[in-house]
């Protein structure tokens, strides 16, 4: 692939806190349309990762650049602006508003028409057919799983061209997280690219066309997805297998 | 605070079921119908409440109200009007943005300082910034108040809470003991003299004066119901938007590309607004103006009205100054210097408000006249626990599984 086309690439990125460096300068690339995978253990960085590229909580050195441009120095709604939109770890949804005032937040930053509330709303309604049922309902009173697809929902309300997904399948059940990674593909062939960490490696592994492994703050492994689910290292580590 | 449904029966089911459960149809019926007709009004509603409002001094002094007449009743009335409008204020900033503001009345000094350094105030000897006509002051002592809003909004975004709870108060005993220094403040002596007001408009000529005259309370309407309006629509445009999402889930907000910052400040000044507003009206009334005017149990006072009336409710606010203001009147007067085992009735009337805001707080956590999100808040946070506390089991027996 031509080094040129990245949509989103990070160099050297580090990222502190306080003393500690949480992230020791890592590379990493997204292309436009892909579905990249950031898999590793607790502490490993992933979140802080995510954070950093959505400028929550800015790295500290190298560089994040989106469609050629530098991200340091934005502040985090001017990259959500950018397109890049962060459904982040835990949901986090807003527990009073109702699911249709949640997704409307989504919206908000864009400063989207009338008529695009209404043709975004209704997109995501057909990508999670519950949240139509429950629209009027507060978001805190949705099950977990619901409140994932609405979280995700929300964040594509902004229409995002990088999607930024911090573990989707927290505390969700088997069958939920097959259908949550399910709409993560639907939304990927439409068009959105997809970046995901995750701890459930072989799902997410499963999912996306490229993998990264970050250990300890450091990329130690950068494959083909398939190519990953079959090599050694991973399948001992965070597969499970022996 | 978004407008009611329509149907009065639907509202009361939403808000306060059990009272619609006990109301029959035939009673409210009438009721539905009066109030469709209210909100039908649009905006015509606020013309009613300045009729109303205005009624309120001629009841008071015609003795319609026990303990408040005359004079002193339009005195009490007067300081009443004055602190609705710092809890409108104030329940911008705790109601709405959710940022716990223990030094509100830092605002307050400063709109009225304002008006004292900047109008033909004090002694010949007093320092002044200008020797503006009175009415000209009005606008620059809110501009005021509202930059000190974003002077401490600014330096405090990082703080949450408590932390932030304890730099507010930090910020109004600075402000206070600044004043109460100063030499071209007066230092504790304070600033007297402070030039009232003249109206000379459509023929009718007011010359406003110290004497407790019903005047000053048809200044402090138009001021109300403005300060109503502001609230009102900003908590249903998208900024109210934006501040509930900053107060449910600041992470979550800044993830949506809610600008945390910008927001955050905004509330102090919007809410510092109304203070300055406030600040100036009570100078030019009162004209004698110096540091312990100001205390710091002002600023919890207000708060407590804020949190008695109901977080992020106009209502609410409105009822908790009323409360806050008048309750203490009455029991002094109802009393009549009377004490309870040798405790004087009079000077514990503030103890008053610990009770209140215990009960209250045990049987309407969410105030008074609570909110609607408020009230969802409150049953999510123990839902939410609940949901975490279930993973958090399932996530243990997996493991033991494994």
């Amino acid at each position: 692939m031509p080094p040129d086309n990245a949509l989103l690439e990070l160099e050297d990125m580090r990222v502190h806190y306080g003393a500690i460096e949480a992230v020791k300068g890592i590379h990493l690339r997204v292309e436009e349309g892909e579905i990249v995978a950031l898999i590793g253990g607790n502490g490993a960085g992933k979140t802080t990762t995510l954070r950093a590229i959505s400028m929550v909580h800015p790295p500290a050195g190298g560089s994040v650049r989106f469609e050629g441009n530098e991200l340091r120095g934005v502040p985090s709604h001017g990259v959500v602006e950018r397109g890049i939109v962060q459904v982040p770890e835990g949901r986090r949804i807003f527990p009073s508003m109702s699911v249709r005032e949640n997704l409307e937040m989504g919206a908000f930053q864009r400063r989207a028409s009338r008529k695009e509330l209404h043709d975004d709303t209704r997109h995501v309604f057909e990508l999670f057919p519950v949240l139509e049922e429950r629209r009027k309902q507060a978001g805190g009173t949705l099950s977990g799983g619901e409140q994932q697809m609405l979280a995700i929902g929300r964040a594509l309300m902004a229409r995002p061209k990088v999607l930024m997904l911090d573990e989707p399948s927290m505390g969700l059940a088997p069958q939920v997280v097959e259908r949550v990674f399910g709409v993560i593909r639907n939304i990927n062939s439409e068009g959105t690219t997809v970046l995901l960490v995750e701890q459930n490696a072989h799902m997410a592994l499963q999912t996306a066309h490229r993998g990264y492994v970050i250990e300890t703050g450091e990329i130690v492994l950068e494959d083909d997805a398939k190519t990953l689910l079959g090599n050694d290292q991973v399948r001992k580590a965070y597969l499970g297998e022996e | 605070m978004a407008t009611p449904a329509a149907d009065l029966r639907s509202y009361l089911d939403q808000n306060y079921p059990r009272i619609s459960a006990r109301t029959p149809e035939g009673v409210m019926a009438p009721l539905g119908g009066a109030w469709r007709l209210w909100w039908r009004l649009g905006l015509l509603r606020y013309l009613v409440a300045a009729a109303v409002m205005i009624a309120v001094p001629f009841l008071i002094e015609g003795g319609a109200v026990p303990y408040l007449e005359g004079a002193a009743g339009n005195t009490v009335l007067f300081r009443t009007g004055i602190w609705i409008l710092l809890a409108l204020g104030l329940g911008v900033v705790v109601g709405l943005a959710g940022l716990l503001d223990l030094g509100y009345i830092a605002f307050f000094l400063l709109g009225a300082y304002t008006t004292a350094l900047m109008t033909n105030s004090g002694a010949s000897d007093q320092f002044h910034f200008a020797t503006w006509p009175t009415w000209a002051v009005l606008p620059v002592a809110i501009l005021v108040a509202m930059a000190a809003g974003a002077a401490l909004g600014l330096p405090t975004l990082r703080l949450r809470g408590d932390y932030l709870a304890i730099v507010t108060l930090g910020f109004h005993e600075i402000v206070r003991q600044t004043m109460n220094n100063l030499t071209i403040t007066n230092g504790s002596r304070g600033i007297f003299g402070i030039p009232h007001p003249t109206f000379n408009l459509f023929g009718i000529n007011y010359e406003f004066s110290l004497d407790p005259a019903p005047y000053w309370w048809f200044l402090l309407t138009p001021a109300i119901l403005l300060a109503v309006l502001m609230v009102r629509h900003l908590d249903n445009s998208r900024v109210g938007r934006y501040w509930t999402a900053i107060r449910e889930d600041e992470v979550a907000a800044a993830a949506m590309g809610v600008p945390v910052t910008k927001m955050k400040v905004l509330a102090f000044v919007i809410g510092a607004s109304t203070s300055g507003l406030a600040g100036w009206i009570y100078a030019v009334q009162i004209n004698y103006i110096s540091p312990n005017n100001f205390p710091l149990l002002d600023s919890i006072l207000v708060l407590s009205a804020v949190v008695i009336g109901g977080l992020g409710s106009i209502s609410g606010a409105i009822f908790g100054a009323v409360l806050v203001i008048t309750l203490p009147e009455f029991v002094r007067e109802a009393s009549g210097g009377e004490t309870i085992l040798g405790f004087d009735i009079e000077t514990g009337r503030i103890a008053i408000f610990g009770l209140l805001l215990v009960i209250v707080m045990i049987f309407r956590p969410g105030g008074v006249f609570a909110a609607r999100r408020r009230r969802t808040e409150l049953h999510e946070a123990s839902a939410v626990d609940a949901t975490l506390a279930a993973v958090s089991v399932d996530e243990s027996s997996s493991k033991e599984r494994s």
